[in-house]
């Protein structure tokens, strides 16, 4: 089968007088054109690369056979304009370096002269051929060679390959609404698009509405965030979830349909947040929007600047009196409420479901969290005591007896950088927010000893230097060692930690009364169901894994997916806004755009082979085949990824991945396996 | 106070690779963990030992890493009461206390081993017990209704047959003599 | 009798040849408890793991390799009362298990010893372990003929229970095994300050630096004596020896006046199980001598 470019226009047509078939020659005969590059010496130095296009030129099928200094420079892609125009090279293999490298600069190339761009087969003989076998030039020019061949080989056979533009569901989804998800929510629908927020918490604003200020700059982040969340959830283009979660995912890139349910909160929209119901409410449980610092009732409000401003009811936690039903000036609450569910129909989709704080228990010598040992808490636990609405005033108080402490000893590293917890990585910010909490409690409490215990201080970053120096001014200590153990005397009661101030080369006991342990960042519960709903790949870390590091951040393993914010890894306020707008612009192109451009290299099925026993639809891991109302395997040309895994699920050899055909693959294989030259048939 | 012209000739004003030899350990078990010590201290800080003693746990796994060969004549590594509390709470389970032990097998290898230890080698060999029985206990096994030598080796040397206890003298634990120690005999 | 209920009884060094009433106590304790305690014929030093295993790694290996192998051929789990012994045996024989290499290597050495292969058929088991956990307290208390109203500061030694990727036993940060065996006995656990540290006697520190290992153990007694226990209890001859010799040490070098009473786990499990007071050795110890067990039996438990 063949196929044409319908949509592609040609470009900067060098070929404006004419097709191939005009000037001569014949169209359907294969005419390949092969360019041995020398990569400088990377890969002339051990190949001998005039030998290896000589050797090509005598291959079927080759009109044209060079070696050139640098084919990725201008004079080298010139030689492949020129010989598709005055030699009638239809099809193109240039050995040098890797595909995700110049084969696309090459590609390019050919599109520009009015080739298919998959008619250009690229050929790695510098990676995978001088790079590793410097030592002996011989037979690394054999095998360059081969590989030569090879790619001739399948250049021969290759077909065209259509774009399709696909249409756009002009719609998005953002998941959590912290701040990463508040941010790309905001950007998203400026742009004009509509936007469905949904949040599993009853109140939106994430781990930055717990915080107390936000360094460099000491300011406080209710007042950062509020214009931010106010504008989303009065945002006309905004359609605000809370209480909600993902039920299911369906679709691919551009044309998602999204399952959510949303659980009651038992109070109805017409709740005048009065709080009389939590009043009277006769339950008492730890606030987890509080680090449970303070209590809340069964129900209640997270907060009080919480949006929704609506009361929530905890079910697990209502004894069922029914004291707020009767109580409520406005007969808002509502025990029968019951879940519901939605569906949307959306184009793209931000995940942006936040972090954990990690939860120490787990590392038996710091006692965090045992019967006793209440003095040990973690810096976010001490960011609720020193906030605006705490419970202690916005005081330090010791947790045990409410004393002002004048010892606060901080641990860094409390979960990152601990391999005996399965964490290999630095978080990255604790070095910064233990030394915003050590420099407001100095502030606060000029007499008290502040000391941080950390492996290595990190701050890198505009500003944050200056703030680690103005901590050290006002007296925080440093010291640079990681605590062995925190010890509690069993007759005083009190706390010491131990450390090696590893610069003087002195162990240390130091009293506290008060222990701060920097926890790590982590994946947040649930992610695991979360990501296999989505179909995402997650990192040896447990985060969602980005698409490139450096290049795509904020794009997931999935088309149409995209990553904002912690849950990509750790990072600040100012990483994750970024992060989140980058993620949101990502998400909106195609939806601002209304189509997304798909190269139909998707399988075709041989029905006269198929046995329709689905074991592709198994294999599939975009989940892009399915059977039709026939009962027979269809292929969802804008879902397939073109990964080719059901090839080999297939049995019977029916399902062919366009220009990865096993005749294709064979033609390619046998001169690499030393096997003669394979001759169109 | 000790003035620069003082100091001695032989010493130098920097360390030079040659005052290291980066090779030395290259075959040390688990040497990739090692070599990612990051030096926290969390070791010393567990060392029961080392806030008595001049034991600093970090500072032998960094002459290690270094190649600085002067910490197999450094008579602290064997300060080290292998009680594994660093072990078990090394950040990058860099294993110390194993760590130590094997550089007190490269000490032994040099003969760098105290006469006291020596001496628990030599009980080894004799008796079959580092710690050998005496009369006294002999009499309050008795007492205690025990018989007076348990079956260990021991016990089949005094009833003549001291053949396992040969193999192991002959195949086990031999300890070189100090370096020093031979040439001055020679 | 079922195999889990005999044991090869791996006597060590300092339990036969220093303190042989936890000999005595131990078989007492297994014989009541209805377990068959065998003897280990030709058994030897362990070897020590501080010591040997500093010396010469592999031929600590072998060296244990031999012992286990005598308890391979006796088709048996071989039982201490000793952390060394059990770091040693144990961790040598997991090692051993789990490393085929390691094995064939060890066993090439072990032909110069004699008719040995190691072959990874045994399990090596600490009494302590089999006292909390396999009896456990519930278990134990038939058989408890009297109960001792005893305050006791514990020390756990460190090769019981480190490394704990190893043992695979218990936390090392706060381990309870112990505690809440003696509970049923009567006897009632003293925390003190740093407990878990080290007594100052391993890994050859005894014996190389008498000094360094004082002061460590000085620390150590000075943190037992501000809760004032009626008696320190161990479960290692090795820590028994340092605790006896110890008080002695800093009562004549350091104007301290010590005399607590040091207990093995067998001791105080055997009296309670109805050894005689005499058996338990305290006698032949240098501290606690005129301690009267006798008075702290809790009298109705006796009457009943």
């Amino acid at each position: 089968m063949k196929m044409t470019v319908k949509d592609e226009k040609i470009k900067n047509s060098e070929l404006a007088e004419g097709s191939q078939e005009k000037m001569g020659f014949p169209e359907d005969e294969p005419r390949i054109g092969v360019y041995v590059c020398h990569c400088g010496h990377n890969i002339a130095g051990t190949v001998d690369v005039a030998e290896v296009a000589e050797s090509a030129s005598n291959l079927p099928n080759v009109v044209e056979a060079k070696h050139y200094m640098f084919m990725c420079s201008k004079p080298g892609v010139q030689l492949l304009k020129d010989d598709i125009k005055e030699k009638g090279v239809n099809r193109t293999v240039v050995a040098s370096c890797s595909k995700n490298q110049h084969g696309r600069t090459f590609a390019r190339t050919i599109e520009e002269m009015g080739l298919n761009k998959h008619l250009h087969q690229q050929v790695n003989v510098r990676e995978f051929c001088s790079w590793v076998h410097k030592k002996d030039k011989d037979k690394a020019t054999e095998k360059a060679k081969k590989l030569v061949e090879a790619g001739v080989n399948r250049a021969r056979k290759l077909e065209e390959v259509e774009t399709k533009k696909i249409p756009t569901t002009k719609a998005a989804l953002v998941i959590g609404a912290g701040i990463a998800g508040l941010r790309a929510t905001y950007d998203i629908a400026e742009l004009g698009i509509p936007v469905y927020l949904i949040e599993r918490n009853s109140t939106i604003g994430g781990h930055m509405t717990r915080l107390n200020k936000t360094f460099p700059t000491n300011e406080c982040p209710q007042c950062s965030i509020s214009p931010l969340t106010n504008g989303v959830a009065n945002h006309p283009l905004v359609e605000l979830y809370t209480n909600a979660q993902i039920k299911s995912v369906e679709g691919s890139m551009g044309n998602y349909e999204i399952e959510v349910e949303i659980k009651p909160r038992y109070v109805k929209d017409n709740c005048t947040s009065c709080g009389e119901c939590e009043v009277n409410c006769p339950v008492e449980v730890p606030s987890e929007w509080d680090k449970g610092m303070s209590t809340r009732g069964a129900i209640y409000k997270a907060y009080p600047q919480a949006i929704p401003a609506t009361y929530v009811r905890s079910k697990k936690d209502c004894i069922e009196c029914n004291t707020c039903i009767n109580i409520c000036p406005v007969q808002a609450v509502d025990f029968s409420q019951e879940p519901e569910t939605k569906t949307f129909k959306v184009g793209s989709i931000v995940v942006a479901a936040g972090y954990e704080e990690y939860d120490p228990t787990e590392i038996d010598a710091y006692h965090y969290g045992q019967e006793g040992y209440d003095d040990i808490i973690t810096q976010l636990q001490l960011e609720r005591m020193l906030g605006p609405t705490s419970m202690t005033g916005s005081e330090v108080m010791r947790p045990s007896d409410g004393k002002i402490p004048k010892k606060v000893v901080m641990i860094q590293c409390v979960g990152s950088r601990n391999e005996q917890v399965g964490n290999k990585y630095c978080t990255g910010v604790c070095c910064k927010f233990a030394t915003k909490n050590a420099g407001l409690v100095k502030d606060m409490y000029p007499d008290a000893d502040v000391t941080i215990c950390y492996i290595d201080m990190r701050t890198p970053g505009l500003n944050f230097e200056e703030y680690y120096k103005a901590a050290q001014e006002k007296g925080v200590r440093y010291i640079r060692g990681r605590p062995s153990e925190i010890l509690k005397d069993p007759i005083s009661g009190d706390l010491s930690v131990i450390v090696e101030d590893t610069l003087s080369q002195t162990p240390l006991k130091l009293k506290a009364d008060l222990v701060v342990l920097s926890a790590a960042m982590v994946p947040p519960e649930g992610i695991g169901p979360l990501g296999s709903k989505l179909k995402i790949l997650r990192s040896k870390e447990g985060f969602f894994k980005e698409f490139h590091i450096k290049m795509n951040p904020t794009a997931s393993s999935k088309g149409g997916i995209y990553l904002a914010g912690t849950i990509q890894g750790p990072k600040d306020i100012s990483e994750t806004v970024a992060h989140a707008g980058n993620a949101a612009a990502l998400a909106a192109q195609p939806l601002v755009k209304g189509y997304i451009e798909k190269e139909m290299l998707i399988p075709y099925i041989d029905y006269d082979l198929c046995m329709d026993c689905g074991m592709c639809i198994t294999a599939c891991n975009p989940a892009a085949i399915s059977m039709n109302e026939d009962g027979r395997p269809d292929v969802n040309e804008v879902a397939c990824k073109s990964c080719g895994i059901c090839m080999p699920a297939c049995p019977t050899g029916a399902i062919q991945l366009l220009n990865f055909r096993d005749d294709q693959l064979l033609d390619e294989i046998v001169p690499i396996a030393g096997g003669g030259v394979v001759c169109n048939e | 106070m000790v003035k620069i012209s003082d100091t001695e000739e032989s010493s130098r004003k920097y360390k030079t690779d040659e005052d290291f030899d980066s090779q030395y350990f290259k075959n040390i078990e688990r040497k990739t963990n090692i070599w990612s010590c990051i030096q926290c201290g969390t070791c010393t800080a567990s060392c029961e030992s080392g806030r008595w003693t001049a034991l600093k746990t970090r500072s032998i796994i960094r002459r290690l890493v270094l190649g600085d060969l002067s910490v197999l004549e450094d008579p602290d590594i064997w300060l080290c009461t292998t009680c594994y509390q660093c072990y078990e709470r090394c950040p990058r389970d860099v294993r110390p206390t194993d760590v130590i032990m094997e550089l007190r097998n490269y000490a032994t290898k040099l003969g760098n081993i105290s006469p006291n230890h020596r001496a628990v080698v030599g009980y080894l060999k004799n008796f079959g017990h580092a710690v050998p029985i005496n009369d006294q206990i002999r009499k309050q096994r008795v007492e205690l209704g025990l018989e007076e030598l348990p079956p260990t080796l021991t016990k089949y040397k005094e009833e003549g047959d001291d053949k396992d206890l040969k193999k192991i003298e002959e195949h086990l634990f031999d300890i070189p003599e100090k370096k020093e120690d031979k040439e001055e005999e020679e | 009798m079922a195999r889990d209920m005999i044991f090869a009884f791996f006597l060590g060094c300092l339990m036969p040849n220093r303190y042989p009433q936890i000999e005595k106590a131990t078989k007492f304790v297994m014989e009541k408890l209805g377990y068959e305690i065998l003897e280990m014929e030709k058994a030897a030093c362990c070897p020590a793991p501080g010591v040997f295993r500093s010396f010469n790694k592999g031929d600590w290996m072998v060296h244990a390799a031999r012992n286990l192998c005598i308890a391979e051929k006796m088709d048996a789990d071989i039982l201490t009362v000793c952390n060394g012994c059990f770091g040693t045996l144990q961790e040598v024989n997991k090692h051993l298990k789990e490393d085929e290499n390691l094995r064939e290597q060890v066993n090439e050495k072990l032909k110069l010893l004699g008719d040995y292969e190691f072959k990874g058929t045994i399990e090596v088991r600490h009494m302590t372990e089999v006292l909390g956990w396999d009896i456990g307290s519930w278990g134990i208390e038939d058989h408890i003929v009297r109960k001792v109203d005893l305050r006791a500061s514990i020390h756990y030694g460190c090769h019981f229970l480190k490394p704990t990727t190893i043992r695979e036993l218990d936390s090392s940060e706060k381990p309870t095994i112990i505690e809440d065996f003696i509970e049923v006995l009567g006897v009632e656990a003293v925390p003190f300050n740093e407990q878990l540290t080290c007594c100052g006697a391993g890994g050859g520190v005894k014996a190389y630096d008498g000094n360094a290992s004082m002061k460590i153990f000085g620390e150590k007694m000075k943190n037992i004596d501000e809760v004032k226990p009626d008696i320190i209890l161990d479960i290692c001859p090795f820590c028994h020896l340092q605790f006896e010799t110890g008080q002695d040490y800093l009562n004549k070098n350091k104007g301290c006046n010590y005399d607590y009473p040091v207990i093995h786990i067998a001791q105080l499990t055997a009296y309670c199980l109805g050894m005689d007071a005499e058996s338990l050795g305290l006698q032949y110890q240098l501290m606690g001598k005129t301690f009267d067990f006798g008075a702290k039996v809790i009298k109705d438990k006796e009457a009943a």
